[in-house]
């Protein structure tokens, strides 16, 4: 049963017999503790009242007043608390006795009243107090203890006026008081069964109290841990455990609560990761399928450029037919350009990043195409903050996407214009940024979200450095950056570039 | 008046065999094809051929077996390799192996046309004995302006000098200029700035029909660059007078500087200069003005 396997349920129970046990001994010896004082107390007093009565009866004896030693012995007889009391000779006769039908029987030495002192050969003369004392279950049954109280020849008996009684005689007689223990026992009962009751109820209260601690301040935290943690291996990283206490297990909460803050900084971390390989593993793949298609498409172009190149020769100059024939020859090797392009553009190299300058960088790509803004009549100012932190990138590919952008600015200015070239790191974003405004003719709100695109372009194939804005893009993709542009119709261009600080991780 | 000029054209794809055999038939060459190299190896043996065009990829034997082959058994034949945009590599490989050029596709006829006239210009030069007509003109002040230690090229093709500066100035070879024949119509030269891979046009001349009925009507010949790179400047001056190249091919006449980017690979496929006819008769013209000073 599952309850069974309850850890607070199987420490109480623990408890409960621990406790039962220990108290349980400590009971049972304190209850025959306290019934041996209690016996030890009536015997003592029996036989004090057994001095009592043979002090009393002394003075009737001496006198040899029978009839008076009848009348006490039985008026003491029918006391309550006293059974019997009966006073046996010196050779065991019974003279005197509560019970009257017992009056002038011999008692069998070897009888229970008699064997404490007539064990030996030669019968004691005195007996310490609690040997004279015997318990025993008389005819009803009931528990019985009997006290023996010797009586001895004093000089007074020896000399009495009767001379019943021998000088060399030692012992008289015995008296003999038997008292019911019934009373005893009862309270004695009574006394211990409240104390068993009492042992049950505080081991009760006891396990109650510590399975309620227990169930408080364990099962109640352990289960919200063990909630915790089921959630934790069905995937939901999200889940924290208040912290109420600072034991034990309020450490394994927290720790528990810091051990699911890694797992899902690791798991998303891990997801992003797949999610980058798997991107690249289907860029590689559809790469190689674009290339394979490029490779194919080859062939059949081949054939009709040639073709139609041929054919334009046969037309003369002006005929309707060259120039259909021209249009053909342009769009098919326009087809070998987009080829050419496209398996340039899968056949994307992985970048070699090392610290750099970024602002060299933007100097030496300017100073290659410095005179060329010079022939187009651009001005270029360049403000490059100082004492930027160093960016780990390939500075081949970065160069390649500034000379890409200043050569659109150029583009964008046939009639001249300015170019400023600007670079500046945000510490809050720890991002470098490097930003390119020109003041050409503009990109349209309707085209502005498609010039990263592959392909698309709004000039002539044949300019530019040969590497679209889409390979600019996948650039800086790769180094972990962005690229932005804002512009608007006669309002200018600006490209924004930025690129983060931080070490890559491989 | 010329004799019989014969071309087998190799291509797994007969729609291409087709349409490089129209033109080359309207060049005045006789023509054949083969659709894959075992046949045309066999077709070469008994057929004398003077010049097989061949694709790179083919199946079973490729185009770079059938050069090795060709060349070992018949190194007069000249061997044009056609080349797709990513086996360009292959294609300047192939060039130090011994092929004539390469041309890419897709090729319009004129290009197509160009390649061939020149290959089999060497050839009817060969039969004529005509040969050193190609070495470098004896006109030579360039011993200031090259440095032929720091030479390579794609032999007989394009050469590339390491400066100082650690650019390199690239143009092309004087046998290269001499088999284009006849009046340059036009040189086009890539913008500053352009990336280009070793195998990318560096310079297109264009040829207009000529008096001269052995030369093509009308050719584009492309000079392929020998190393990887950002162009960082072109020459102004040989666009100004295209005579330059003719007069001084390795000095004055250079046509583009590249800054580069893939430096010690692409010279494994290039050989040095002084391997080739032009640099070999540039050495001896040196050791000559040397020996004239002293």
């Amino acid at each position: 049963m599952i309850w069974m396997r309850n850890l607070g349920f199987r420490l109480t129970l623990v408890l409960g017999f621990v406790l039962l046990g220990f108290i349980g001994l400590l009971v049972y010896l304190l209850t025959v503790n306290y019934r041996t004082e209690l016996l030890n107390e009536i015997t003592f007093s029996t036989h004090r009242l057994a001095e009592s009565v043979k002090t009393g009866i002394g003075y009737d004896m001496l006198n040899h007043d029978q009839q008076d030693v009848h009348r006490t012995v039985h008026a003491i007889g029918l006391q309550k608390g006293i059974e019997k009391i009966r006073i046996f000779s010196n050779v065991g006769k019974i003279v005197s006795s509560s019970d009257e039908n017992e009056v002038g029987t011999i008692v069998d030495k070897k009888a229970e009243a008699c064997f404490q002192c007539h064990t030996e050969e030669t019968p004691l003369a005195m007996l310490k107090p609690l040997k004279g004392s015997r318990i025993f279950y008389n005819q009803e049954g009931q528990r019985v203890l009997a006290v023996i109280e010797v009586i001895h020849n004093k000089e007074a008996c020896a000399n009495a006026a009767c001379h019943a009684h021998p000088a060399e005689q030692k012992v008289l007689g015995v008296l003999d008081i038997a008292v019911p223990l019934e009373e005893m026992d009862n309270r004695l009962a009574r006394s211990t069964i409240t104390m068993i009751i009492g042992l049950c109820v505080f081991i009760l209260s006891i396990c109650s109290l510590v399975g309620l601690l227990i169930y408080r301040f364990v099962r109640k935290p352990i289960k919200r841990l063990l909630e915790g943690i089921h959630r934790v291996s069905t995937g939901d990283f999200d889940h924290s455990i208040p912290v109420t206490s600072s034991d034990e297990i309020g450490q394994l909460t927290v720790a528990y609560n810091e051990m699911t803050d890694k797992l899902r900084y690791h798991i998303q971390k891990l997801t992003e990761k797949q999610e980058q390989l798997l991107h690249s593993q289907k860029l590689a793949s559809l790469g190689k399928m674009a290339a394979g298609i490029a490779h194919e498409l080859n062939s059949p172009l081949t054939v009709i450029l040639n073709d139609s190149s041929l054919l334009l020769r046969d037309f003369p100059d002006g005929s309707k037919e060259k120039e259909d024939l021209k249009v053909i020859v342009d769009e098919a090797k326009r087809c070998g350009e987009m080829i050419h392009n496209l398996l340039e553009f899968t056949r994307f190299e992985t970048p070699e990043k090392r610290p750099t300058n970024i602002n060299d960088i933007v100097q030496e790509a300017m100073e290659l195409i410095k005179h060329q803004a010079v022939l187009n009549d651009i001005d270029v100012t360049l403000d490059l903050a100082r004492d930027l932190p160093q960016v780990w990138i390939d500075s081949n590919q970065i160069k390649q996407v500034f000379l890409d952008i200043v050569s659109n600015a150029i583009h964008a200015m046939p009639e001249g214009g300015y170019l400023t070239i600007t670079s500046n790191f945000s510490q809050e974003t720890n991002f470098l940024e490097v930003n390119f405004s020109d003041t050409g003719y503009g990109i349209s709100e309707e085209n502005i979200s498609k010039i990263f695109q592959p392909f698309f372009t709004t000039k002539d194939a044949k300019s530019g450095t040969g590497l679209g804005l889409a390979i600019c893009y996948e650039i800086i993709q790769t180094h972990g950056g962005e690229i932005d542009v804002s512009s608007g119709i006669s309002k200018g261009t600006t490209f924004s570039v930025k690129l983060p600080i931080e070490q890559p991780d491989e | 008046m010329s004799e019989e000029l014969r071309v087998l054209v190799v291509d797994d794809e007969i729609a291409v065999c087709n349409s490089c055999m129209k033109t080359l038939t309207r060049e005045g060459y006789t023509v054949d094809y083969s659709l894959n190299g075992e046949e045309a190896l066999k077709k070469i043996a008994i057929g004398n051929y003077d010049l097989v065009i061949t694709d790179l990829k083919m199946p079973k034997v490729d185009g770079m077996q059938l050069l090795r082959t060709v060349k070992a058994r018949w190194p007069e034949v000249n061997v044009i390799m056609i080349t797709g945009y990513g086996t360009i590599r292959s294609a300047v490989e192939a060039m130090k192996l011994g092929a004539f050029d390469y041309v890419s596709k897709p090729f319009t006829s004129e290009e197509l046309a160009g390649v061939t006239a020149r290959a089999l210009g060497l050839t009817k030069l060969r039969r004529e004995e005509k040969v050193p007509i190609l070495y470098p003109p004896l006109i030579f002040d360039d011993i200031k302006l090259i440095d032929l230690e720091n030479m390579w090229c794609i032999p007989e093709h394009a050469w590339a000098e390491i400066r100082k500066d650690h650019t390199v100035q690239i143009g092309l070879d004087t046998v290269y200029r001499r088999l284009i024949g006849g009046k340059i119509g036009k040189l086009k030269l890539p913008q500053v700035g352009k990336q280009l891979k070793q195998g990318d046009a560096c310079a297109v001349i264009t040829v207009k029909g000529s008096r001269d009925t052995d030369s093509p009507k009308e050719a584009q010949h492309n000079l392929w660059c020998p190393v990887s790179g950002m162009v960082v400047e072109t020459n102004k001056d040989v666009q100004n007078d295209l005579s330059l190249l003719t007069k001084s091919p390795y000095g004055l006449g250079w046509l583009v500087r590249v800054e580069p980017s893939n430096l010690e690979e692409d010279l494994r496929n290039l050989i040095p200069f002084t391997e080739s006819i032009g640099g070999r008769a540039a050495q001896k013209h040196f050791k000559r003005v040397a020996n004239n000073r002293d």
